[in-house]
Order: C-alpha cells, then sequence, then structure tokens
C-alpha cells in the first residue's frame, strides 16, 4: 500500500471514529443484542440454555409491524411484540418444563417453526413472501442534554425510545436478580433445583416465570428490529442477533451489565462493518465485512472458554477438588 | 423431662421385593435431647429419617407429635411441623449469599422486594443466639465445610425448627471442627431443640449424645442412655451375631505381589487427609477384603488405583513398574475394575446387553477386523460371558436397561472378571443385587482367585468378606487401622471394634496438621 | 414341523420375540412418532383452513399431490436427498453427544467446493464426479474441525460457535460467487455453469432423481455400519450415551467426540456437492439453505439410527413437496412445513409426550405371564 493510500485510509478511519454519527448507530445496531442477550441472561439463570431467542425475535418483529399498522400507532406495535415473545416464551416453558424436551431442541424447533411462520403469516396476508411494513417508532430528542457537543448527538438527538428502554433493561434485570424475591429464587432454581426444591420452591413455576421474562426481553429486541432499526418487517432481519445475544452472555458470564457491554461491543463491530463500506479509500467487499460481528463473537467465545479452563486446569489444587467431586457423585 | 416430642410407630417401607429398610421400626425421642440413631449401611437410618422429613413415604406406620398423630407428605409439611433435616450432601446454593441460602423460600420482604437487611440481621442474631458465627454476606461457594454446615442449622433454625435431623453432620469435618460443632450442637439442646444424628461412629455418640436407638437390617435394636451402654455393646448391637459365613475360603497360594501401595496420602478440599500413610500389598491368587464403615477412604483409595485421583505423596507399584496415570493404560496392564457406581460407571443404559457385555472385548485386537467387529465372535462372546454369569434375560440384543439390578450387576461383573490379566478391583461388587446372582458373583471372583490373579474386594458388607477373603486390612479414618492375616479367627466382634476404631493394631499414626 | 411341539415352541418363540422389551420399544417410538405426526398434521389442517380460501383443495394438494405422477414421485425423492445426507450428519454429530449445528455451513461450503472443483479442474470423465464431491466434502470437514475442536479440548459450546461459523461460511462464499469466481455472462452473483461431465446423471427418466439419492443411501448404510460395527463408532455411542461409563472402559471421550462431529459434517458437506451437482446448473446460493436444522430434525425423527433416517427424510421430503404443490395450485405458502416439522420435533424429543412408561404400562398388561425375573426391572429403578 503506498504510504497516500494509507494516509486515506488513515482520514477515512477518523472521520468515521469521530463522527457522533458512528456512535448513534452503534447503539442502534447493539440494542437488539442488548434485548437478545438479557433475556440469555434470564433464561441461564434459571438454568436453562435459550436458543429460542432467535425465533422469537422473528416472530416478535413481525407482530410489531403487523399491529403497528393495523392500528396506526408504534406503540401498540411495541406491546404486540412484547406480547408475541411472552407467548414464545411460555410454549417454550410448556414444552421444556411441563413436557421435558430436551432444552436445544425444544429451541431448534421455535427457531424453525418461528421462521416458517413469519413468512406463512407474511404470504397470508400481503402475498409477498418477505417483507411486511410497519410504523416507525418517533426517535425522541431529549431538551437540554440533546445540547451537550458530540455526547448529546450520540445519546440524546433522534435516539429511538427502545435504545433507552434497552438501557433500562439492563438495569431492571440486575435490580431483579439483587433485590427481588424473584430474581434470588431464579438463581436458586438455576443454580441447584435440588435445594430450592427442598426448601419448598415450585421450581417449574420459576422457570416458567424467568422464561416469560427472557421472551419479553427477546420480544422488545424483535419490536425494535421491525419498527426502531426498520420500519419493516423483514424474514432475515434477525440474521442470527439472538444467537450472538447468547453469546455475549456467555462472554459476560451472566452479569448484566458487562453482558450488555459486550453486546455493545458486538453492535460496534457491527457498526463498523456497515460503515467500512462507505470507505473511499479501500474497497474491502461488504460481503467479508458482513463477517465480522460473527467472527469477533466465535473469537470472544473462545478466548473466554480459553480463560475459563486455564482457570481450571491451572491449579493443581482445583483439579484435585474436581476429581474429587467426580469421585464423590 | 421424658415426655417424647416425637414417636414413629410401626414404620414399614420396601423398595420392592425383598429390599426392606424398615421393617415395623418404632422410634421416639424425648424433647430437649441429642439423640443418636446409629446401625450399619443399609440399616434403614436415613430412610427412617427421610420418612419423618416428607422425602420418602412409608408404606405403613404413624407419626405422633406431641401426642397428635400427623401426616408428612413433603418437606415442606415437616417445616410446618417443626421438623428440619440437614442432609449429608449440603442443599445450599453455591452462587447465593449466607443469608440467602438461609432465608430462600422464607424471604422477608418490604414493600415487595426482597430484603436483605433483614435477612442479614436475621442471620446474625441467629448465629449470636446459638453460637454459630458465620458471615451472613459471604458468598456460599467460598465457605468451607464446617462453616457450610452451620448455614444449614442455621436454615432449619429460620425455620423455627424444634426437632433437627443431622444426617451423618461429622463425616466431612476435622476432628477439631467436630468439637467444636459439639459444642455448638450442645447450646442447641441447652437452648431447648432437640437433636436427631444419624451416625455410625461411636466416640461421636458417647461424646454428646443422651441417647441412642440402634437399627440393624431395618428393625428396631432398641433404645438406650448413652451413659448405661458401653461401645463394644454399641458395636455389637449394630453388627450384631450373624450365622456363620457359609463358606471360609482355602489357604491362599502365596503368589508375587501385583500390586503394591507405598505410603500414600491423599488430601480432600479443604485439606483434610482422605489417605493416611496408607500401605499394603496385593498378592497373586489372593483376594485381599477391604473392610471399612463406608467413607473412611474407601473411595479415594479406588481414585488413586483408578487414576482419578494422583495421590499427594507415595506411589503406587504394579505388575513391577510404577502405576499408569490414566485408565485406559491402568487396563492396558491388566487391571479391571467393577464400579461402586453401576447404573453411572458401569454400564450404558442406551446400549444393548451385547455391547454392554462385550464392551471391553471391542477394543481388543482378537474381535476386530481392521476398525471392524467380528461380529459373530462377538456374539458367541457375549453368549459366553453371560451364560458364564447366568445372566437372566430375553434376547443379547435387548437394551440392558430393562434388566434387573442383579443380572445388570453380572453383566458389568462378567465383563471385568473376564477382561481381567492380572488384578481386579471390585468395588462393591454386589450391592444391591439378589442372592442368586450374588452367589455367581461370588463364585466367579472366587474361580478368578484360583486361576492366579489378584482380587482387591471392597465391600461394606461384612459377611460377604468373610465369606471370600483368608486376608483383609481394615479402614478406619484413611489409615490401616488392623491387617488380618486370617480371618476365621477373627471374631467378628473384634473386627467391629477396628471398624468403628475402638481399637487398633498398630500405633496411631499422627494427626496430620493440615495446609 | 408337522409335530405339534415344534410348533409350540416356535410360537413360545415368537411370543417372547413379540413382548420382548426390544420391540415393546420399538413399538412404543413408532406410536410415538405417528401421533406427533398426526398432531403436527391437524394443527397445520387448522392452520391451512384459516388462511385459505378453498382449503379442500389446499389439503388435497399438499396431501395427495406428491403421489400422484412419477414426475411428483420423484420430486419426493429429490427433495429426500439432501434431507438424507443432512439427517445422517446431524445422527452421527448427537450420538457422539454434541449439538454442532456447522452440517448448515458444511452444506453450503461443500456445494461451493464441489463446484468450484468441477468448474475450475480439468477432470477427467472418470474423476469429474468424485473428485468434486470428495473436494467438497474435505473442504467442510476442515472447516467444520474447528468448532468440533474447541468443544472437545476447551468446552467452548459448540452449538453458538458453529452458528457463527455458519455465518461466516456464508459471507465468504456470498463474497466468492459474486467477485472472485462471478460469471458476469449469468446476470446473476453466481460461478460458471458447472460442466456436464461433473453433473449426476439421472437416474429414473422423466424425473429429477439423480444417483445422489444412491449415494445419498449408501451414506446411510455406512453410517450404520460405522455406528454399530466399528470400534470408533462404538467409541462414538459410548461417550454420547454415558461418558462416565465409556470413560470406565478406557475410551478417549474427548476424540470421539471430535471424530463424531467432523465425519457428521463431512456427510453434511458431501451432501452439499450432491445437491449442487445434481439440481444446478451454477452456484449461486445467497442464503444458508436451511438444511442443518432439517437434518436435526430428520435424526430426532429417526431415533439417531442413520437406518430409519430415509424412512424421515423421505416423509420430510414428502412434506415439501406437497408444499411446493399446495403454494403453487392454492393460495397457502409452503412455509406450513416448518410449522409441522416444529411441531414434529418437539412432540417426539419430549419425554413427557406419550411418555414410554406410560405405553409401556398399557402394553405390558398385554402379556399373558410374567416371569418373576422379569418384574425386576422395577426394583433396579429405587436401588
Amino acid at each position: 500500500m503506498n504510504p497516500e493510500a494509507r494516509w486515506r485510509t488513515m482520514s477515512d478511519l477518523w472521520n468515521l471514529l469521530s463522527a457522533p454519527e458512528f456512535y448513534a448507530m452503534v447503539l442502534q445496531l447493539a440494542t437488539p443484542l442488548v434485548f437478545a442477550a438479557l433475556a440469555a441472561v434470564v433464561s441461564n439463570k434459571a438454568g436453562v440454555l435459550n436458543i429460542g431467542i432467535e425465533g422469537t425475535m422473528v416472530l416478535a418483529a413481525l407482530a410489531a409491524a403487523l399491529f403497528s399498522t393495523w392500528s396506526g400507532s408504534a406503540f401498540v406495535g411495541v406491546v404486540c411484540g412484547v406480547g408475541a415473545g411472552l407467548l414464545m416464551g411460555g410454549f417454550f416453558a410448556l414444552c421444556a418444563v411441563r413436557f421435558r424436551t430436551n432444552h436445544i431442541l425444544v429451541g431448534i424447533a421455535i427457531n424453525l417453526l418461528s421462521a416458517g411462520l413469519a413468512v406463512f403469516i407474511v404470504y397470508a396476508i400481503t402475498g409477498n413472501k418477505s417483507d411486511y411494513p410497519g410504523i416507525a417508532m418517533t426517535p425522541w430528542d431529549v431538551p437540554l442534554f440533546k445540547e451537550i457537543p458530540f455526547v448529546g448527538d450520540v445519546l440524546f438527538r433522534q435516539v429511538n425510545p427502545l435504545v433507552f428502554v434497552a438501557v433500562l433493561c439492563v438495569f431492571m434485570i440486575r435490580f431483579l436478580f439483587r433485590r427481588t424475591v424473584l430474581g434470588v429464587r431464579i438463581l436458586a432454581v438455576g443454580k441447584n433445583p435440588v435445594a430450592a426444591a427442598s426448601v419448598g420452591i415450585h421450581t417449574r413455576r420459576i422457570k416458567t416465570v424467568a422464561l416469560l421474562i427472557a421472551g419479553g426481553l427477546a420480544g422488545l429486541g424483535g419490536a425494535y428490529l421491525s419498527l426502531g432499526y426498520m420500519s419493516n418487517f423483514n424474514t432475515g432481519m434477525v440474521a442470527g442477533r439472538g444467537f450472538i445475544g447468547i453469546a455475549a452472555e456467555a462472554i459476560g458470564g451472566g452479569h448484566p451489565v458487562a453482558t450488555a457491554l459486550f453486546a455493545l461491543v458486538f453492535g460496534a463491530v457491527n457498526a463498523f462493518s456497515l460503515a467500512a463500506q462507505t470507505f473511499t479509500s479501500i474497497t474491502v467487499p461488504y460481503e467479508l465485512l458482513n463477517t465480522l460481528p460473527y467472527l469477533t463473537t466465535a473469537a470472544g467465545l473462545v478466548v473466554y472458554s480459553l480463560i475459563r479452563y486455564r482457570q481450571s486446569t491451572h491449579h493443581s489444587s482445583k483439579r484435585r477438588i474436581s476429581h474429587e467431586k467426580s469421585v464423590g457423585d | 423431662m421424658t415426655v417424647p416430642i416425637l414417636r414413629m410407630q410401626g414404620i414399614c417401607k420396601s423398595f420392592g421385593p425383598g429390599i426392606i429398610a424398615a421393617d415395623d421400626v418404632t422410634f421416639s425421642v424425648n424433647r430437649g435431647e441429642i439423640h443418636a440413631l446409629a446401625g450399619e449401611n443399609g440399616a434403614g437410618k436415613t430412610t427412617l429419617m427421610k420418612i419423618l422429613y416428607g422425602l420418602e413415604k412409608a408404606q405403613r406406620g404413624e407419626i405422633f407429635l406431641h401426642d397428635r398423630r400427623i401426616t408428612i407428605n413433603s418437606p415442606k409439611d415437616a417445616m410446618s411441623h417443626g421438623i428440619g433435616m440437614v442432609h449429608q450432601h449440603f442443599m445450599l446454593v453455591d452462587e447465593l449469599t449466607v443469608a440467602e441460602n438461609v432465608v430462600l423460600g422464607i424471604e422477608p420482604r418490604r414493600a415487595g422486594l426482597f430484603d436483605r437487611k433483614a435477612a442479614e440481621h436475621l442471620v446474625r442474631s441467629l448465629s449470636e443466639r446459638y453460637d454459630m458465627p458465620v458471615e451472613p454476606t459471604a458468598r456460599a461457594a467460598d465457605l468451607n465445610v464446617a462453616t457450610k454446615q452451620k448455614v444449614e442449622i442455621l436454615k432449619v433454625l429460620a425455620r423455627n425448627a424444634e426437632l433437627i435431623i443431622l444426617d451423618e453432620p461429622t463425616a466431612v469435618l476435622t476432628p477439631q471442627e467436630t468439637k467444636r460443632f459439639f459444642e455448638q450442637l450442645k447450646t442447641l439442646r441447652d437452648l431447648g431443640k432437640t437433636i436427631v444424628i444419624i451416625t455410625h461412629k461411636l466416640p461421636e455418640i458417647k461424646a454428646i449424645c443422651d441417647r441412642i436407638t440402634i437399627l440393624r437390617k431395618g428393625r428396631t435394636i432398641g433404645t438406650y442412655f448413652v451413659s448405661d451402654i458401653s461401645e463394644s455393646e454399641i458395636s455389637r448391637k449394630m453388627i450384631g451375631t450373624e450365622p456363620p459365613p457359609e463358606r471360609f475360603p482355602q489357604a491362599d497360594s502365596a503368589g508375587l505381589p501385583r500390586l503394591s501401595v507405598r505410603h500414600i496420602w491423599c488430601f480432600g478440599p479443604h485439606g483434610k487427609a482422605a489417605l493416611k500413610d496408607m500401605s499394603f500389598d496385593l498378592r497373586g491368587g489372593e483376594m485381599l477384603g477391604v473392610i471399612g464403615v463406608e467413607g473412611n477412604g474407601q473411595r479415594e483409595l479406588v481414585g488413586v488405583l483408578t487414576g482419578k485421583i494422583v495421590p499427594d505423596h507415595g506411589n503406587v507399584i504394579l505388575n513391577e513398574g510404577i502405576l499408569p496415570s490414566s485408565l485406559s493404560s491402568i487396563r492396558k496392564e491388566g487391571v479391571s475394575f467393577i464400579p461402586e457406581d453401576r447404573m453411572n460407571d458401569g454400564v450404558d443404559l442406551d446400549a444393548s446387553i451385547e455391547e454392554n457385555v462385550t464392551a471391553l472385548l471391542r477394543q481388543n485386537r482378537d474381535h476386530l477386523v481392521g476398525p471392524f467387529f467380528k461380529s459373530r465372535k462377538l456374539s458367541v462372546s457375549g453368549r459366553r460371558l453371560t451364560e458364564g454369569f447366568d445372566v437372566r434375560m430375553g434376547s443379547l440384543r435387548d437394551s440392558i436397561r430393562h434388566l434387573s439390578g442383579g443380572n445388570m450387576q453380572k453383566v458389568v461383573c462378567a465383563r471385568e472378571i473376564d477382561a481381567c490379566g492380572t488384578v481386579l478391583i471390585a468395588d462393591q461388587p454386589t450391592r444391591g443385587v439378589d442372592v442368586g446372582s450374588l452367589r455367581t458373583i461370588h463364585d466367579q471372583m472366587e474361580a478368578l482367585r484360583a486361576a492366579g490373579k489378584g482380587i482387591l474386594l471392597i465391600s461394606s458388607d461384612l459377611q460377604e468378606i468373610r465369606a471370600l477373603c483368608r486376608r483383609a486390612i481394615i479402614l478406619h479414618q484413611g489409615t490401616i487401622a488392623a491387617e488380618i492375616d486370617d480371618l476365621s479367627a477373627c471374631s467378628e466382634e473384634e473386627l467391629g471394634l477396628y471398624m468403628l476404631g475402638i481399637k487398633r493394631q498398630e500405633p496411631v499414626s499422627p494427626e496430620v496438621a493440615h495446609e | 414341523m408337522n409335530n405339534p411341539s415344534a410348533w409350540k415352541k416356535f410360537f413360545a418363540h415368537l411370543r417372547t420375540w413379540l413382548i420382548g422389551p426390544r420391540w415393546q420399544t420399538a413399538l412404543i417410538e413408532t406410536v410415538r412418532t405417528l401421533g406427533a405426526i398426526v398432531i403436527a398434521y391437524l394443527i397445520a389442517f387448522v392452520i391451512i383452513a384459516l388462511v385459505s380460501d378453498d382449503p379442500q383443495n389446499a389439503i388435497r394438494w399438499f396431501v395427495l399431490g406428491p403421489l400422484s405422477s412419477s414426475a411428483e414421485r420423484g420430486e419426493v425423492l429429490k427433495n429426500a436427498t439432501p434431507l438424507l445426507f443432512a439427517g445422517i450428519g446431524a445422527c452421527l454429530i448427537i450420538r457422539g453427544g454434541h449439538f454442532n449445528m456447522f452440517t448448515e455451513g458444511a452444506f453450503y461450503a461443500g456445494g461451493l467446493i464441489a463446484a468450484l472443483a468441477a468448474i475450475y479442474f480439468d477432470l477427467p470423465p472418470a474423476l469429474a464426479i468424485t473428485v468434486p464431491l470428495l473436494c467438497g466434502m474435505a473442504g467442510s470437514m476442515i472447516v467444520g474441525f474447528l468448532p468440533a475442536k474447541l468443544k472437545t479440548a476447551y468446552g467452548v459450546n459448540e452449538f453458538v460457535s458453529s452458528i457463527m461459523f455458519n455465518f461466516i461460511v456464508l459471507w465468504v462464499g456470498v463474497w466468492l460467487i459474486s467477485n472472485v469466481v462471478i460469471d458476469v455472462s449469468s446476470g446473476d452473483n453466481a460461478t460458471r455453469p458447472i460442466p456436464d461431465p461433473s453433473r449426476l446423471p439421472i437416474l429414473v427418466r422423466d424425473t429429477n432423481v439423480t444417483v445422489g439419492i444412491l449415494i445419498a443411501v449408501a451414506v446411510a448404510l455406512l453410517a450404520h455400519l460405522y455406528l454399530n460395527r466399528t470400534k470408533w463408532g462404538f467409541a462414538v455411542r459410548m461417550s454420547g450415551d454415558n461418558p462416565h461409563f465409556a470413560r470406565h472402559i478406557g475410551i478417549p471421550v474427548a476424540k470421539a467426540g471430535t471424530h463424531s462431529q467432523v465425519i457428521g459434517i463431512g456427510i453434511a458437506g458431501l451432501g452439499g456437492g450432491v445437491e449442487i451437482l445434481s439440481n444446478y446448473r451454477r452456484f449461486n446460493w445467497k442464503t444458508l439453505p436451511g438444511y442443518g436444522f432439517d437434518g436435526f430434525m430428520v435424526a430426532i425423527m429417526a431415533k439417531n439410527k442413520p437406518l430409519m433416517v430415509p424412512y424421515a427424510a423421505l416423509f420430510i421430503g414428502y412434506l415439501r413437496s406437497g408444499a411446493d404443490l399446495m403454494a403453487f395450485n392454492s393460495d397457502v405458502a409452503q412455509e406450513v412445513v416448518q410449522i409441522i416439522q416444529g411441531l414434529i420435533l418437539i412432540l417426539v424429543a419430549s419425554e413427557a409426550f406419550f411418555s414410554s412408561s406410560w405405553l409401556r404400562n398399557r402394553i405390558g398388561a398385554l402379556k399373558f405371564r410374567k416371569k418373576p425375573d422379569e418384574s425386576g426391572s422395577e426394583v433396579a429403578d429405587h436401588v
């Protein structure tokens, strides 16, 4: 690469990274990931690996678009999206808790089902198979704060209300597990169901409630995709975001704030992969840029697992304990 | 003072035909006493207490609390009657704090929210009142075993239990911790709580219990004041005078040592020594019994011999070489194992009987052409093995899931005994097995011994060892309390004294300092 | 067999076989699967009735259409072929105790690599088919080794990582066909046409059935042999069923797990190659084909038995053909298939749906006489 080209690339990068629009885009792209990751946090705390988040988001996105157009109100759309999420959460709970189906298989089934159902419904209504228009939510301006240079442009000008909801949810989930009886019980049921049952906690009921909450969160994520990030429903729009959310949860170790931060990182990578397509200096094909979010997610997962693996094998004393455990159980 | 707070009468419980855990058991506890419930493994102590705590249902019998008949269907019922139980395996959620664990299920609330302050306050006040210092904000995962136990007791106390059942509470404690724990139990008693301890450790019974009820084979032998009964009497009543074993083994043909354990030390989590300076030899052509009440180092010994646990000191010599570190290479040396946990380690429930019985042959060159199995040869071998052990089954191709426990165990034994080249380690080979299967397994093990192999027989059934072994070692708290060269010359009573640590053959090795 | 005692013996034998546990289990599983299919169909009919103006017509096409002519029956076989590959791949992966979803990416990668090999290697006719297929298989195995090894060596969640790998493979593939190996004259982002010698020959005249289905059936047989007749397959099954037991008998559990995943992925890759060389003129996939998830569904329906996979694949193939015909001839979209598949998957995998113990009790009542040593199994549960 000759010096001039390098200079142009640098300036492209600088232009990108110094523009508030880029950070606004990061927020936009991170929001659905945050919702998905929080849904993963709640289900994981209840001891369920919830792969159905992806499918739940698809159906919620559709429900949000559908009902927003029908009612003429984006708000109704969001509420219906959450409703669809709750429904899917309840369905997951019914299968996994009541019918005792393997969690992963329930997840796969829900993903299959939702993808099919979404296309099916869109087709039944419109006759086309991919898109359904929705009514976008009106972005908010926060008075006074929006005048703050740079930060105001990123955080408080023309921001979708659901972005604020996402931030709120992070802290609400934190609050749930720290300050509420339900949160403590969900933790107990997820980590040691026998112990929880031995003190008279209804493990099934608690698990169901947790899965409902997760469904609702995934529903918010879906609704955001069709009414906030875009203003229509598109069958491919979730694009693995549910799975990225699960990865963010794993890397964040189940802490709501850390998880949300990793979701933000993945959102940033996603934003970068989109913005880099506009670079004039070098042309990286957009297809390859599209791999970036998945690549970083996989890499993050590997690094996280490696660190955990090191921790568990490095201390010989710990290894002995784990041996003893395996002998003892 | 002698008003019984609780009376259990005519309790009967069986787990299917032939497996009777409680046979017309009567048990009564007075208010404000520490009552020991003693008996050998399988005597029915834990089952009886599980019935009281609502974890098991008795087929017959009545429970009276304060002379009022009550029914207990779940732990919740038991708790509402003021009965609490501390299980042998702790029921704590590692991710939660002490306070959260204590109040789990009965959380104090303020304005609908979890009132952590109140929970912590409750723990503090309870721990002060009953002299059990714990830090309410510590995470359960970070606690040592003794503290976890305190938390478990606080959990029970927080539910206002009047009667506290402790299942083998000292099994996981060091002697120092045990001493401290007993003081706390006395405090509890002096504050009016009634305590039932399930145990078989005689010194402990002597040290803190007021009365003792002895169970044997699901029957009540009697209830006594501890001050009126000697340790050896308790031991005799627990173990009983059984009819003499059906046969005495012939003198062993003294072969060469196959397996030599040399000064093995093993430390468990929290630095408690599980094996202390253990040494013994297993010679070819002998069956060496390992006697001992469960939890005295048997599990760790087997763990060392199967490569699961690396000993902290000492070594094991197998066929004149050092014991390899992995199970598969130990197996290559001709060692085979009958595992204690049949369902988990012994079989693949989803596979057929033939696959289970030939699982080891399937890795053997004789039964392979390249990577492919010689199917006919395998089914011939499968038939030979199952017929040799008289496995009662429909077809070799049936899933092993459908076999009864005894037949399943015969499959496991057939596989391991057939594969045995030099040494067989049999860990509870006949537990939960019917009499017919037991005899088959014994016959086959005896035949293997006669063929010159060395067998290490670990069993909690004294009769089994007396019937099969001439020589035995007796484990007590991770040491060899005695090495008996001729079991037939040793009375059951004497064995019992060794098993319970009342008597030792050699000077006791000094108590280990814990790192 | 003229004397009556021989007959008696024969019947006694037959009877013990019929009431034996193996037969019972097979019966229960069949009833369960059929029950799940019936329920899923009923729900699908309700959905069709709700959205269609002429539900009778739609349902007729859906159910009877695939059987109406030899061309349609051929369509069923054509649809079943990739599902067979994906199902067998998933079978091996699940039997080893894993949920590696890279069969999906493997389908894409296998198809792309096979197409490229067919186009760019100047192959003699004898090798024109085998070499591309093997290249596709090997290529997908190499990529698939990563998530598999990461799982067994370091415990990286194979489900999430393999899905990320799927997307990566997809976008790299799309990049290749729209930049590197693009044939501009096609008017699409697609490769050059696949040369005729590399295309799989048609098996049945006037249908789209190629020899691919024979390869698929052969693979099913091989997979059956691998799992049930070789020491490798034995190690895989034991590690998947009960890792404790596998370790006890000296099987290297992690290695067996990697093996099963990589082989399963390879089979899916082969399926991708077969699919492309059978049914496509050029490679032009811009989305993931979805066979990975379908494969898991097929495998679960076949109870993870390779020899049952063809039946399950055939059923799903029939379902698909029916849905295609229905979509073409009525106002109902074929995605109703995915709804049915999801429902069947949940019901078949559910432990509580028609639970075995429930059914076994019913069937157990048919037993004429109970031998004492057969009643032991209940005892065993408690001990």
